[in-house]
This record gives C-alpha cells, structure tokens and sequence, in this order.
C-alpha cells in the first residue's frame, strides 16, 4: 500500500474533530493549538498502515485489547475500522481518565483500565477479548508471559507491533561454540538489555516502584519528598533478535498470518526504533 | 511552515529566610517567560506563591528556547524554583533537567538547576514541531 493511499484511508477512518477532542481531554487546553492543523507523520501512518489497515480482518467486528495504549490513537483507530468494543489498558492515569471521558462524550465503544502487562490475562477473561493488540510494548514488559497468557487463552488474533534486532548484529565467540560441544547446544537467539530511565512516554512501568508513581503520569523519578529520585524510575530495556522472536512465536504455537519487517528507516519520529528501521509488525492467529 | 507551540512553566517564588529577607530588604521577584516572539510576565505577590506561565509561539522547525529569567537584575530578590514545565500539555519527565540557569552576576552556566536563588535567566531547548521530537507529547 502506498503512502498516498494510506493517507487517504486515514482520512476516511478519522475525525479530525475527535482528535482534537481527545488530546483536549488528555493534555488540556494547551494541547488546543498544536491540533489545529494536525498532521500524521510518516512514522505515524506506517505504525497505523501495519497495525490496523493491514489487520482489519482481526479488528472487524471483534472485542479488542490494546495493551499499553498509550494516547489511545490506535485503540481509536481499531474502533474506526470495525472493532465492536475496544478495551485499553495504560498505567498513566491522565490517559486513563481523558480516553474514558473523550469516549463517554461520543458515545463511542471503548473503555479504558488503569493496569499493567501483568492485568492482561484477567482482562482477557473479563472483557471476553477476541484480538489482543501489543505494540511497542516487547521491550519493557513480560512479553513472554503475555505471549503464554494469550496463547492459554480465548482470544483468537494477536496484533503485534515490535522492535527486533537483525541477527547479524552479534557474532557468537569461540567461547559459545565451546559451550555448544559441551551439551548447551547453540543460541537459537539472542536479547540486548538497555538500562535507562522510565520518565518519558513508557513511564510507569518499573514494577519496584509501581506504587509511589505519579498516578497521572507514571513518573517514578520524583520521590515521596518531591526530590529527585532517578533510582526509582530506573529500567531495563530488552531487545530481542529477530530469530528469537520468530522461534519464541513458533514456540509458543501461534500461526504466522503475516509478517513484516520495516522496510526503511523514517524520520521525524521521537520513536528512536523506527529512526533506525528495526520495527516489525505480526499479526498472528491463535487457532487451537 | 511554523508549528503553534504552547509551554506552561509553573514557578513559585521561595522568600528563604523571612528575617533575612526583612534585614536584607529582598523584593518580591518578577519573571518574564518568553518563547519565539512571545513572552509572558508576572510579579509575585506572596512568599511561596507559585505561578503558572503560558506561552503559545508558531515557531519554525528546529531548536528553540524556553527562558525564564527574572525581570530585575537586582541580586536582593526572593528566589524562584521551577517546578513543572508542560509541552503542549505533556509533562516533561527527567527532560527538564536538560536546562541551564545563568546567575545574572556570574560568568558560566549551572545545568539542570530548578532553583534559582540568584536573579539570572533560565533556559531549556525544545524542539519543533514538538510532537516529532519529544517523546509523548501528541500523537507522535
């Protein structure tokens, strides 16, 4: 699909007025002017092209999961494009609270919960989930674990928006062939781990301090006092390769529908993987 | 083309030592916050007042400054803390530390200083537009 028509297919499937509305009800009034004349970026478009528009036969008429949400665009999205009822979890309250108000306002079919990657399987349960959406959430959550948690489950399409590593990144030394003759046998894979701080767009997810967060922003970084605090908002980031997560998805017994890796690096993005051009996008059947 | 930027900076002012501040006679600071061609002041009326300053400015792609700076070079003068600065209505997180404060009577920068305990100017980039460029603020 090219760039042009996903514009345009954007253009079909949004209102302008509502996004104006939600980034009303989420950052305020000062949001107003940077919404005049709103325009999706590239990285934008490519993210909502391979999550939704390539993805609609697991949205349409389905109850949707977007794990991590965020701003809530995507979940709006899903909506847009079929979804009968879309549940989005984020552990920032002014998230929270904005989408929820936005929604009750337009009458629309989406709810949001305060929670976290370890609340998925319960609101799986709960909300009778059909498609679970994770995007851009591989890297500092349990992935494993929601990936076993979806597979056990009802749910019957994941969408997945991730960041992998191409394999040749990392040549094996003669130390790991020499624990290869040994009986480990070799690597199937491997996870790069990136400490950083958590108060940016992912905050709120250190589980230390998951309790002392601002429950607005999910900031970790100021402490009880109001002091500066950079131990608590501390985090690992693990990135995986790209054949691991390949082998993990097989692993686990997800069918591929699709697969695709990005195809150019974008620019204009706060997204530092999608500047590198290391996304890739699944959308995966749970058949049983 | 320009990009419609809004910043809001909450400051309070910190009088320090009442007794101190009677000998010395120390003001009530004034500060003015300005962003692109647009500015924004207000004098504090009370010790430990806090203030919040918006400043919208169409600003052309690229770095721009966030300054607050006092609008009295006087040194006897209450200080003022920084306590929050919005994007758009975006919190900045550990961002906000990424800034510089010049004491009007010294010669140099002091980084990631929130309080300014000497009248001088403060001052954070930001980049525009601001959602292709800060994490979290829009739909980026």
């Amino acid at each position: 699909m090219g760039k042009g028509h996903t514009r345009s297919t954007w253009d079909q499937h949004v209102g302008q007025g509502h996004l104006r509305e939600m980034a009303l009800n989420i950052w305020g009034v000062d949001s107003r002017e940077m919404m005049t004349d709103f325009e999706p970026s590239d990285t934008l478009l490519m993210q909502y092209e391979n999550n939704v528009v390539n993805c609609e036969q697991a949205l349409r008429g389905n109850r949707v999961l977007d794990m991590g949400c965020n701003h809530g665009l995507y979940s709006y999205m899903a909506m847009r494009h079929g979804a009968s009822h879309v549940v989005g979890v984020e552990p920032r309250g002014m998230f929270i609270n904005g989408l929820n108000a936005f929604a009750d306002q337009n009458d629309l079919p989406m709810e949001f919960h305060r929670g976290y990657d370890t609340d998925m399987a319960r609101l799986v349960r709960e909300h009778s989930i059909d498609t679970v959406m994770l995007m851009s959430v591989d890297d500092i959550t349990g992935w494993e674990s929601m990936m076993y948690d979806i597979r056990k489950s009802d749910v019957q399409w994941l969408i997945m928006q991730v960041i992998t590593l191409p394999d040749p990144w990392i040549d094996f030394n003669k130390d790991i062939f020499d624990y290869a003759k040994v009986g480990a046998g070799m690597p199937v894979g491997f996870t790069l781990h990136y400490d950083e701080h958590n108060s940016n767009p992912r905050a709120g997810v250190n589980p230390m301090h998951r309790d002392t967060a601002d429950p607005d922003t999910g900031y970790q970084h100021i402490g009880p006092d109001g002091k500066l605090d950079i131990k608590s908002s501390h985090v690992f980031r693990s990135v995986k390769s790209r054949q691991y997560m390949r082998k993990f998805i097989d692993h686990t017994g997800f069918t591929v529908v699709s697969s695709k890796v990005q195809e150019t690096p974008t620019t204009s993005t706060t997204n530092r993987s999608a500047a590198y051009g290391l996304l890739q996008w699944y959308l995966l059947r749970n058949e049983k | 083309m320009s990009f419609p930027t809004t910043i809001t900076v909450t400051a309070r002012t910190d009088m320090q030592d009442q007794f101190e501040g009677f000998v010395s006679n120390k003001s009530l600071p004034g500060a003015r916050m300005t962003l692109g061609e647009q500015s924004h002041e207000h004098r504090f009326t009370q010790s430990g007042e806090e203030h919040r300053f918006t400043v919208t400015a169409d600003l052309e792609r690229g770095e721009h400054d966030v300054v607050l700076e006092f609008m009295d070079v006087a040194e006897a003068q209450g200080a003022i803390e920084i306590l929050s600065l919005y994007l758009n209505g975006c919190p900045m997180g550990l961002d906000i530390y990424q800034c510089e404060y010049r004491p009007f009577h010294l010669d140099g920068a002091l980084r990631s200083h929130l309080y300014m305990g000497w009248p001088g100017r403060w001052s954070m980039t930001i980049r525009a537009p601001a959602h292709e460029n800060h994490g979290g603020v829009g739909f980026g």
